[in-house]
């Protein structure tokens, strides 16, 4: 596969200015300051080929804004190498700007007064946009994202929403070889962000666009992408498909039943010796409710075997651990298993 | 090239006409502007109850000194105005939206933004010059001169302000202080520099030309200076100050580039 | 259930005003660089003024109803005390209103307009402090000339102080509510310093002014906010007279106060019928 994108044990560290508390402090600053040095990104390295949809995520304060501003040239890395689409990024920002697009959710922003409609007309100029590229995409953004009402707006009479919904038009109109989408579904309600989503999957589809999506809302990852990238504190913990991924954190799978009577507690205690065997542990008993959990996959058939032989089942349920749930434990976990 | 003077041109007009929709806000503009430059007006009428001229200059023959440099204040403000939000930008984290256009981020961010107050400085510098040229029976090719003088005027400070903005990007600060600095010495350069002791008075000739455009013209056409490198002083120096400012923004941009986050 | 909140104690709201103060002064200190730049620049118009005062008086055959000496002392007091009254609630405030965060502040248990002046307070404490030592430096040049005149005129001076910044914080706050009606915060600010410039006698004793200029500055507020200070402080009021500049002063500060009083709460009340 052609290469997008590629990172070599990329690092970013930056300083910050230490303030004192309290006014004493405030008139010590006024005539020294101290700094700290923060590590934003260190020794990262992934590739991307062209026409991939990724994800990245990680906790506030993880690098992803970081790694995000480095890939699309606005800041300069302090060590590690890095090539988008054969290029420099911070040294020929320029010639890369026109094959890339970009979304900072944070701050949506056109940078005009101008209405929305003037402002892709501007970018269609700006970027050269093929007549039949813009038409592609503008027409495909007034069908799903509803723009229609909103061209004769000036961007600062826009809402929030509103805002972001041309922001993200506004990125992909040209149609890019890759496109840097940071949080493009904040503050949206989740009927838009539904809409966002089905946007960006068709225009990606359509054009083979590269995808690199930061997020904290995984639906927008599990429903636009099929690579996962997570970062911890500047670090890369995990990367591969997102199938992958949940094989190798979400080990817990559990099945739930309902009794018919209330758990006794004794035939609890015999049935965890049964299915000890069998890979099972029994994580609840009590009311009308028991819960197994097991690792292994294929082992349910057997342990609800041996569940139904002791007791009255009313109702019983496979669970697996969904992706947000493992991602927050992943987060809560000081430091994890490689 | 063509194409980039297109862009720039389209995102002028688009900006300056949704501006234009907003009538209070331009009459507002017309209205502060001019009442600004009628409060220095005031001082100078204050000067000259007192004095019957300064280095020899009449209060007619200030008033077109004053009348040039709020042509070229208009003009940049006109055409170079948003300089003045990128410290506000850098503060907030804004500037990264400029960064990932495919055009030269100088030009692009400084044409985007006009501002409606110029107007009220052209309209009022118009004013005080035509009434120092008609008052003082001056000949036409002095008013035919006066374009190509406030042109490289508006040049030249907007150069001075990317310079000390690209300053800001070292020395962050939340308002756009650094940038008061030549905006205050413009308001200084607009009496008859030979007034000022000799440091100042060269200072705003060749540190900050501004003297390029207001006093050298201004004195040749009044006589008191006889060299023709007065008339052609302005559109030169505009034109190296231009190439100055680019370098300028190009350390900061890289200054910004590697110390943010 | 929890019993509702009574109403805070003039105690506790002036201990709610202190932290604004405090606050405010803190964040003065932590922007070295801009306050810096900020004197620096107001440095730079005011030496324009003085070097061209200077050439004036330089000149053959001007007669000029105030010493040379008189003149630079006048002016040395009128920067230090416009430094110390330069007040930016007008880019904070203006900022609020325009992106509507003004309705938070409204919600704080706290009279905005006062807790607003209090914040002005310490930025203009700030800049005493700044402006004191200037005056310090510019002492050792004029000596005895920028002293105040006598213990009264110093005392009569300290009321005229806090009324000057009572009269320049009420222009301000009623200029700054210019942001409810259109988005240009410079047409507010500067509009407000053309007057300011013009008719407050920052760059001349209101005395040389020509009468035309004179009799118009004459009806409006600004002078108090530096010509009257510095004519009580110099000794050039004096007694019954100084008295009644007090009175002047005290009547612009409490009328424009209130006027600011009633149009906020009249701005606001349009807010609410056009939804935000």
């Amino acid at each position: 596969m052609e290469s997008a994108l590629a990172v070599e044990n990329l690092s970013k560290s930056y300083q910050r200015r230490l303030r004192q508390p309290g006014l004493l402090g405030a008139v010590k600053g006024l005539l020294a300051s101290q700094f700290e040095q923060i590590q934003a990104v260190q020794g990262l390295s992934f590739s991307i080929g062209r026409g991939e949809k990724v994800g990245l995520i990680g906790e506030n304060g993880a690098g992803k804004s970081t790694t995000l501003k480095m890939l699309t040239g606005i800041i300069v890395p302090t060590g590690g190498r890095l090539e988008v689409l054969g290029r420099v990024p911070w040294k020929e920002r320029r010639q890369l700007a026109l094959n890339i697009g970009v979304v900072f959710g944070q701050r949506p922003q056109l940078l005009w007064d101008i209405p929305v409609q003037e402002t892709f007309e501007l970018l269609k100029t700006m970027y050269r946009i093929p007549e039949d590229v813009y038409q592609a995409v503008y027409g495909e953004a007034l069908r799903r994202l509803g723009l229609g009402p909103l061209l004769g707006t000036p961007v600062r009479h826009l809402s929030l929403g509103q805002r972001m919904r041309c922001d993200l038009a506004a990125a992909l109109l040209h149609a890019p070889a890759i496109a840097f989408l940071d949080e493009p579904t904040i503050g949206l309600d989740l009927s838009v962000k539904e809409q966002v989503r089905e946007f960006i999957t068709d225009i990606q589809a359509k054009f083979g666009i590269t995808l690199l999506i930061t997020t904290h809302d995984l639906k927008d990852i599990t429903e636009t992408c099929d690579r996962l990238l997570l970062l911890d504190k500047g670090r890369l913990l995990f990367d591969g498909s997102i199938r992958a991924f949940e094989q190798k954190y979400a080990s817990d799978r559990r099945i739930v039943a309902e009794t018919h009577k209330p758990v006794d507690p004794s035939a609890a205690q015999s049935l965890s010796r049964d299915i000890g065997n069998s890979g099972g542990k029994v994580v609840e008993a009590g009311g009308h409710r028991l819960v197994v959990e097991y690792r292994e996959e294929g082992a349910a058939p057997t342990l609800i075997q041996l569940i139904l032989q002791q007791f009255q089942v009313v109702d019983i349920n496979l669970e697996k651990t969904d992706i947000e749930t493992i991602v927050t434990r992943i987060y809560r976990q000081p430091s994890l298993p490689e | 090239m063509r194409d980039s003077l297109r862009i720039y041109w389209a995102t002028f007009t688009a900006s300056l006409q949704a501006k234009l929709e907003y009538k209070l806000d331009f009459v507002l503009g017309l209205l502060t502007s001019s009442m600004l430059q009628l409060a220095a007006l005031g001082f100078l009428w204050v000067i000259f109850h007192q004095t019957s001229n300064l280095e020899g200059w009449s209060q007619v023959q200030v008033l077109f000194l004053f009348g040039l440099t709020a042509m070229s204040l208009g003009i940049s403000e006109l055409f170079f105005n948003h300089i003045w939000m990128v410290p506000y930008y850098i503060v907030m984290g804004d500037l990264d939206r400029l960064l990932v256009y495919p055009v030269p981020s100088l030009p692009f961010l400084l044409i985007s933004r006009p501002e409606l107050h110029s107007f009220g400085n052209l309209l009022t510098g118009l004013v005080l010059a035509a009434v120092s040229l008609l008052a003082l029976h001056m000949p036409w090719w002095d008013w035919a001169l006066v374009p190509l003088w406030v042109l490289s005027g508006g040049v030249i400070y907007m150069s001075a302000l990317v310079v000390f903005c690209s300053l800001s990007f070292k020395f962050v600060g939340p308002y756009s202080y650094t940038l008061m600095i030549p905006h205050t010495l413009l308001q200084a350069s607009r009496y008859p520099l030979g007034i000022y002791p000799g440091w100042v008075h060269y200072g705003l000739l060749v540190l900050l030309p501004y003297g390029a455009f207001n006093y050298l013209p201004a004195g040749w056409v009044f006589g008191k200076m006889v060299s023709p490198g007065c008339v052609l002083a302005a559109p030169l120096v505009a034109v190296f100050s231009a190439a100055l400012a680019q370098a300028a923004w190009d350390w900061g941009l890289k200054q910004y580039q590697s110390t943010g986050s | 259930m929890r019993p509702l909140a009574r109403p805070l104690s003039f105690r506790e709201s002036l201990l709610g005003y202190l932290t604004y103060l405090n606050r405010a002064l803190k964040a003065n200190f932590a922007y070295k660089a801009s306050t810096f730049l900020g004197l620096f620049t107001s440095g730079l118009a005011y030496g324009t003024s003085v070097l061209i005062w200077s050439h004036v008086y330089g000149q053959k055959g001007v007669s000029i109803a105030m010493s040379r000496r008189a003149m630079f002392a006048y002016l040395a007091l009128a920067f230090c005390l416009n430094y110390a009254l330069s007040i930016n609630i007008d880019q904070r405030v203006g900022q609020r209103i325009r992106l509507g965060l003004i309705a938070t502040d409204l919600l704080k248990p706290l009279d905005f307009q006062l807790s607003q002046a209090m914040q002005a307070l310490s930025d203009c404490l700030f800049n005493s402090f700044v402006g004191l030592t200037i005056l310090a430096w510019v002492f050792y040049f004029l000596g005895g000339q920028i002293l105040p005149k006598s213990p009264e005129a110093l005392g009569l001076f300290i009321i005229s102080l806090f009324l000057a910044f009572l009269v320049q914080y009420s222009i301000v706050f009623l200029f700054v509510q210019g942001a409810f009606y259109t988005y240009s915060g410079y047409g507010i600010f500067a509009s407000r310093l053309a007057l300011h410039q013009t008719f407050s006698g920052f760059s001349a004793p209101l005395t040389l002014y020509p009468p035309v200029l004179l009799s118009v500055g004459r009806w409006l507020p600004f002078q108090h906010v530096i010509y009257t200070p510095i004519s009580i402080y110099l000794g050039n009021v004096e007694g019954a007279a100084a008295l009644r500049l007090l009175g002047e002063q005290a009547l612009w500060g409490l009328g424009l106060y209130g006027l600011g009083y009633f149009t906020m709460r009249k701005a606001l009340g349009q807010l609410e019928i056009q939804g935000g």
